[in-house]
């Protein structure tokens, strides 16, 4: 029998639609030859002809193979006999695909592999991870290898040939348990080593580990150290403010944000007695519009007189305020509950750092806590192998001990510039991608010390110790404590 | 060619539209599956939140499923009834399936009267709603199905008043009888779900 | 409806000539909503793709202007600088539409439609109307999706997983607002037709197959497509019930997954209590299947393209069909892995860890028998040969980071960076894409009754493998150097400017490899009215739908009876027969085969089918081929 291919190419259809194809991918080469080297003027010197010529062979390639496609089918018609197997043609162009491509992985190994954090871990664990990384990659690498060279040698070896018989070959069990058991051990292995690695890194030893706390917004980070008293003052979401973005359990600050929402409280009220007058007034102005017919003059300000009288009339405008008011009088209520709670507010928050540097000692033990206020982040520290989400309403942390100091790091990597940054890497709105901090670590404990002075405490300390210790005037001389966050 | 000879294709040996009808009850069980075990997982999350309070349901979803239950069993009786050409019997209890499907309704709504009374709505500041906004949302979830059963039941009844519901034609009749029964379970394990988990 | 009445008016065809809006709009033919599925795939995949470019021009050239992201986005390209927030946009549609609409509906919906009912051989799909519900409630969704990128507020942004808070909160992105109740809309309309679709395709391949196919003479198609539409039927309704919950939070306020949350210009919200990581829970618990939904379709093309062309029996039938059962099975407890980094229990992360590197084993069964299948073979390149050599190598080189990725510890450091997007664009993207184009060169002639041009096809096929390794293959070292994805630019942090010429060369190659893809559309487009017409059974394939006539269009499938199955479907190179192929529906006349036993076929009294019970365990009879 005869297996009725294509055989026949329409002679004029290919060609014309690849050089059709061609013309378009000319601009798009040339743009790219264009855009690596922006010339700043016509100048031709300038321009990157290496890739262009490249490109230009490559187009060359692609023509002639096509040429040759086309004469030889079209001699294939007239004679009728196959001058030129697509089979064969497509077997060698298999072999060519994995030499270069064989080319391209190791050059692209040594050329980015340099760039890759391996073996290159700032923290403890990291070396742990890395040498996971490795035990995975070697059985990866090799078999991705074995595979890929064999299915490229095979399309090659076994391309189509009308005398030759395929082998009628069914199933080979002993075959089939070898690779189903083969990958099996060596999954048992990966696993059993993912675990231990997995287990080593989340149960880090915390005893004498220090406490941070990280704290991710829209968009940016702000890292917390407890202070003198070695404690973390309370916080809740609802006490979060301007001047006290963490929404630290801070007396004068929170008394202050009560305060200015009883006012918003009133003001909107005010508006909504107001209510039914700025209707009149929305619908008068949007009645003027138009009937001095400036709606198509100016139909950005008409289609927002409109939306205005609209939602004026139809008591929209109403119901959002009153919604304002019940979120804000719910805050207010929040705010007292937690005020009658004495033990929230202990006053261990007032020495507390809030700073916009994170600044670790090496060798130095550390837990991260990490919060978030508005939506889901992630704490991203590559060179210290750590990654944790920050979610809000939620706490979670991650341990880790740094065992390079930036200073290190410059060293090694040959760039006086270098820094430590924690990225985020949770996608969390239009800045997500410029939302980082920087991370110091530093050599010794006095250098962190030094550093740590210099950063100002949430509430500045009271100066005459005499006041603290009667409890009597406490509460009037505390008044309202100015609130200093950096 | 047809016209040669008739062509006798094999009958499937289930009707389409009932495996298609399990398949789709199949579907909707891996709904509730997830909403009852977002409730499962949401709980001890809640609780240690304090957010969570557990409340008495209402009496009328009790009321509810002893409705399921009779229904149940006179849509059981109109299947049989239309299975012996019974048809006036079929008529009847297909009649009074479907009034007590209007009957569950209206506990539902009941139940939801309740729970409004109680301050238990669907939205509110009150943390301890959480666990009221599950109830909300999987009973309602749930009166869609059965509203579902509803229009099944009253496609079934029309057949039946056009006399095409008899032992030669069950598809719809057993369709509506397989659906019924497993909008009433649903709502019987739902329920017992809600008291016992909560 | 029923058997008879597709007779009816199969019947009837032949005297009445249909009227345009029935043949191709309302159409109830399985052939025709296969067309209509595909036409539309394309569609959505040509947008989708060109998205990519778009923000691909802007990661690679980010200080440079291109006039035509102004003339595409209006205002959100002032200047030609791409917004940051229509990137997020960018990167969410394009997300959606090609995990959704291209690879699941365009992929899966197309073939389960045109072969199912071809395969098994039916009339048509159990249910005709449902089917056709199930079309058009993808194309809703489809435009309802499409308009929601025209919207003032811009697009949902919140990447395609949607994670709360950031999309329940308007305030929080522009495109959490009107963009993202659209969003939530079409993955409803979506959702619906996936069901309806899937209840078909369970229901026909268990209950309409003909007299010979038992289930062990299933081609690996059928199987895959099964396989798949299992997968659809559990996890899609988990899907919706986490799409019910957030449009809860959104538009009624409740509390299922806000909780203590202060927004920037608005202060602090109500809502306490809610659980941000039930909605991760939820969403992949469908989130994981559906990478299977939309791989295992691509791998059952191949497992029939690649034993066609080489003409050799598919290695290891059985050992296939456990594969894609154990994998089918494993995805639904593996979803755990997306998650390693949100907090969830350490011990939690151990089991699903575990469980995650466990689906390796079912999948490196899967390559070794395509190599086999290969080996010693008489491979024929046509375009779908080539491309399901090219799924394989995706198939393998994209799964071997998954061991990395499935990998608690490792996940680490990878998860969300430049890595994870290299892993899935090769073993989900590339992968299953390859499938589809596969799919429509191998299947064309039985879709259009022409023939592709093959020439056009080669082009097609090398210049896109390699630019998609050209594109994904250094993905993995950025992601190695902790290179974060959904990023707008790189240029902020001195560490990634290394990757800038990496980011020009992965922009270069995705737009040659999207110049590539007009070559395919314009022989597709072409063939479909000026292709050489097709010869009845063209590639010499031995499966069934090369037995109904490719040359009228044919509602019902077979002019006459249904055909007779009487082997399997990898009878390829039989050493007793001259041919290389031996048709499933050709009978043996030399030594007549035994046809399976007769008893399921001595019409089972009525009264027991009415049984539901019965029904039950028929049903479960005829899934395990004992019918």
């Amino acid at each position: 029998m005869t297996i009725t291919l294509n055989r026949v190419l329409r002679n004029s259809l290919s060609k014309k639609v690849l050089t059709a194809f061609s013309l378009i991918l000319a601009p798009v080469f040339a743009m790219a030859a264009d855009v690596v080297e922006p010339p700043q003027e016509f100048n031709p010197m300038a321009w990157d002809w290496s890739t262009l010529l490249t490109l230009a062979l490559m187009l060359l390639v692609i023509l002639v193979i096509a040429r040759a496609f086309d004469i030889g089918s079209l001699t294939e018609k007239i004679s009728g006999k196959r001058l030129v197997s697509p089979h064969k043609i497509n077997g060698w162009v298999a072999i060519i695909f994995l030499v270069l491509g064989l080319i391209g992985v190791w050059y692209e190994m040594v050329y980015h592999g340099k760039h890759v954090l391996l073996n290159d871990a700032a923290s403890e664990h990291g070396a742990v991870y890395d040498s996971m990384f490795m035990w995975t990659f070697g059985f990866t690498f090799v078999v991705f290898i074995i595979t890929e060279v064999l299915l490229f040698y095979f399309m090659f070896r076994y391309s189509y040939d009308e005398n030759r018989k395929a082998l009628y070959y069914f199933h080979n069990n002993k075959l089939e348990v070898i690779w189903t058991v083969v990958p099996a051990i060596v999954l048992t292995f990966l696993v059993l080593r993912g675990f231990n690695t997995w287990s080593k890194i989340t149960s880090a030893d915390n005893e004498d580990a220090q406490e941070i706390e990280v704290f991710a917004y829209q968009f940016g980070w702000k890292a917390r150290y407890a202070g003198a008293d070695n404690k973390f003052g309370d916080n809740s979401f609802t006490f979060i403010s301007g001047s006290n973005p963490l929404g630290l359990a801070v007396e004068g600050s929170i008394d202050e944000l009560s305060q200015s929402l009883t006012d918003e409280i009133a003001a909107l009220e005010a508006l909504i007695a107001s209510a039914d007058d700025s209707a009149a007034v929305w619908s008068a102005r949007l009645k003027d519009f138009e009937a001095q017919g400036r709606q198509r003059a100016y139909p950005e300000a008409y289609k927002k007189i409109r939306e205005m009288a609209m939602d004026a009339e139809s008591g929209a405008y109403v119901r959002s305020l009153e919604k304002e008011i019940k979120r804000k009088s719910t805050n207010i209520k929040r705010i007292a509950k937690f005020r009658a709670d004495q033990n929230m507010f202990n006053k261990s928050a007032y020495d507390d750092k809030v700073v916009t540097e994170i600044v670790l000692v090496k060798n130095q033990p550390y837990v991260f806590k990490f919060r978030a206020r508005d939506v889901i982040h992630s704490a991203y520290m590559p060179e210290f192998r750590a990654q944790m989400n920050c979610v809000p309403g939620m706490s979670t942390q991650f341990a880790f001990t740094p065992i390079k100091s930036t200073d290190e790091a410059r060293a090694e990597k040959g760039n006086p510039e270098y820094d430590y940054y924690l990225y985020c890497n949770k996608i969390c709105g239009a800045a997500h991608y410029n939302m980082k901090i920087k991370i110091t670590v530093v050599d010794n404990q006095a250098q962190y010390e030094t550093w740590l002075a210099q950063q100002a405490p949430v509430v500045a300390p009271v100066e005459a110790p005499a006041v603290e210790a009667d409890p009597a005037s406490d509460t009037t001389s505390q008044a309202t404590p100015a609130v200093a966050f950096n | 060619m047809n016209s040669k000879k008739k062509i006798k294709d094999p009958e499937p040996l289930v009707a389409p539209g009932k495996f298609n009808l399990w398949l789709l009850m199949l579907a909707s069980s891996m709904l509730f599956a997830s909403l009852v075990s977002a409730f499962i997982v949401h709980k001890p999350d809640a609780q240690a939140k304090s957010t969570w309070t557990a409340f008495d349901l209402p009496i009328f979803f009790l009321v509810s499923v002893l409705i399921a239950v009779i229904s149940s069993v006179t849509i059981f009786v109109a299947f049989k009834a239309a299975k012996n050409d019974e048809l006036n019997t079929n008529k009847t209890f297909l009649a009074l399936t479907l009034g007590l499907g209007l009957a569950f309704c209206v506990t539902q709504y009941l139940g939801w009267k309740q729970l409004v009374a109680l301050d238990l709505t669907l939205v509110n500041a009150r943390p301890e709603d959480i666990s009221a906004s599950y109830v909300w949302m999987i009973t309602g979830v749930h009166v869609l199905h059965v509203l579902g059963g509803i229009i099944l039941l009253g496609l079934a009844l029309s057949k039946a008043f056009k006399l095409e519901i008899h032992k030669k034609s069950m598809t719809l009749m057993s369709i509506a009888h397989t659906y019924w029964h497993f909008v009433g379970l649903l709502w019987i394990f739902l329920y017992l779900f809600l008291y016992f988990a909560q | 409806m029923s058997t008879a009445a597709l007779h009816a008016e199969h019947e009837a065809h032949h005297e009445h000539k249909e009227s345009f809006i029935s043949k191709y709009v309302f159409s109830m033919d399985h052939k025709m909503i296969s067309k209509q599925f595909l036409i539309t795939g394309i569609v959505m995949g040509m947008i989708g793709m060109i998205m990519s470019l778009l923000f691909r021009l802007q990661l690679a050239w980010p200080d440079d202007q291109f006039s035509i992201i102004e003339t595409l986005l209006g205002k959100w390209g002032v200047d030609g600088k791409l917004d940051p927030n229509f990137y997020m946009g960018l990167v969410t549609i394009h997300g959606t539409i090609m995990v959704f609409y291209v690879l699941t509906a365009g992929l899966s919906g197309t073939f389960s439609n045109l072969l199912i009912p071809l395969q098994v051989g039916a009339r048509d799909m159990a249910s005709p109307f449902m089917n056709m519900l199930s079309y058009w409630f993808f194309f809703m969704s489809s435009v309802v999706l499409l308009i929601s990128v025209g919207v003032e507020t811009g697009p949902a942004s919140g990447g395609w997983t949607v994670y709360p808070p950031l999309s329940a909160l308007d305030k929080a992105m522009p495109g959490s607002g009107l963009g993202m109740t659209l969003w939530l809309v079409a993955i409803v309309l979506f959702i619906v037709s996936s069901l309806l679709g899937g209840i078909n395709y369970i229901s026909t391949v268990l209950n309409q197959r003909t007299k010979g196919m038992s289930m062990n003479r299933l081609p690996l198609t059928i199987w895959a497509f099964f396989f798949t539409a299992v997968l659809g039927l559990l996890s899609f309704p988990v899907l919706l019930g986490a799409g019910l919950f957030l449009i809860f939070d959104r538009s009624f306020g409740t509390s299922f997954y806000l909780s203590d949350i202060y927004l920037e210009g608005v202060g602090a919200l109500e809502n306490i209590g809610g659980s941000p990581v039930l909605y991760q829970h939820l969403f992949w618990f469908l989130g994981h299947p559906e990478v299977y939904i939309i791989l295992m379709p691509a791998l059952g093309i191949t497992s029939e393209v690649i034993s066609c062309n080489a003409r050799k029996p598919i290695f290891g039938y059985t050992a296939m069909i456990i594969s894609l059962l154990g994998i089918s099975f494993l995805s639904f407890i593996v979803w755990g892995h997306h998650m390693f980094i949100t907090g969830m229990n350490p011990f939690l992360g151990s089991v699903f860890m575990i469980l995650t590197l466990i689906i390796a084993v079912p999948s490196a069964v899967k390559a070794f028998n395509y190599l086999t299948t290969l080996w010693k073979g008489n491979l024929r390149f046509t375009p779908a040969m080539l491309f399901s050599i090219g799924l394989v190598s995706f198939f393998i080189s994209g799964g071997l980071t998954g061991i990395y990725l499935g990998n608690a510890a490792l996940d680490i450091q990878m998860h969300d960076s430049y890595f994870v997007v290299a892993h899935f664009h090769l073993v989900m993207g590339s992968a299953a894409i390859f499938g589809m184009f596969a799919g429509i060169y191998h299947w064309f002639p039985r879709m259009y009754g022409r023939m592709m041009n093959n020439t056009l096809g080669y082009f097609h096929f090398w210049i896109t493998f390699i630019c998609a390794y050209l594109v994904f293959f250094p993905m993995h070292f950025m992601g190695l150097a902790g290179v974060p994805r959904r990023y707008y630019q790189f240029t902020l942090v001195e560490q990634f400017d290394v990757w800038i010429d990496v980011n020009k060369l992965i922009t270069v190659s995705a737009i040659v490899a999207g110049a590539a893809q007009l070559l395919f559309l314009y022989n597709f487009f072409v063939s479909v009215f000026r292709g050489k017409k097709a010869a009845q059974n063209p590639w010499g394939a031995n499966t069934l739908e090369w037995s109904s006539p490719i040359d009228v269009r044919l509602h019902g499938n077979w002019p006459g009876d249904l055909p007779t199955v009487y082997r399997g479907p990898y009878e390829y190179s039989r050493p007793d027969r001259e041919e290389d192929f031996f048709p499933q529906y050709v009978p043996d006349e030399s030594a007549p085969e035994v046809l399976e036993p007769e008893k399921a076929k001595s019409a089972p009294a009525e009264k027991e089918v009415e049984e539901e019970s019965s029904v039950f365990f028929a049903a479960i009879k005829r899934v395990f081929g004992l019918g």
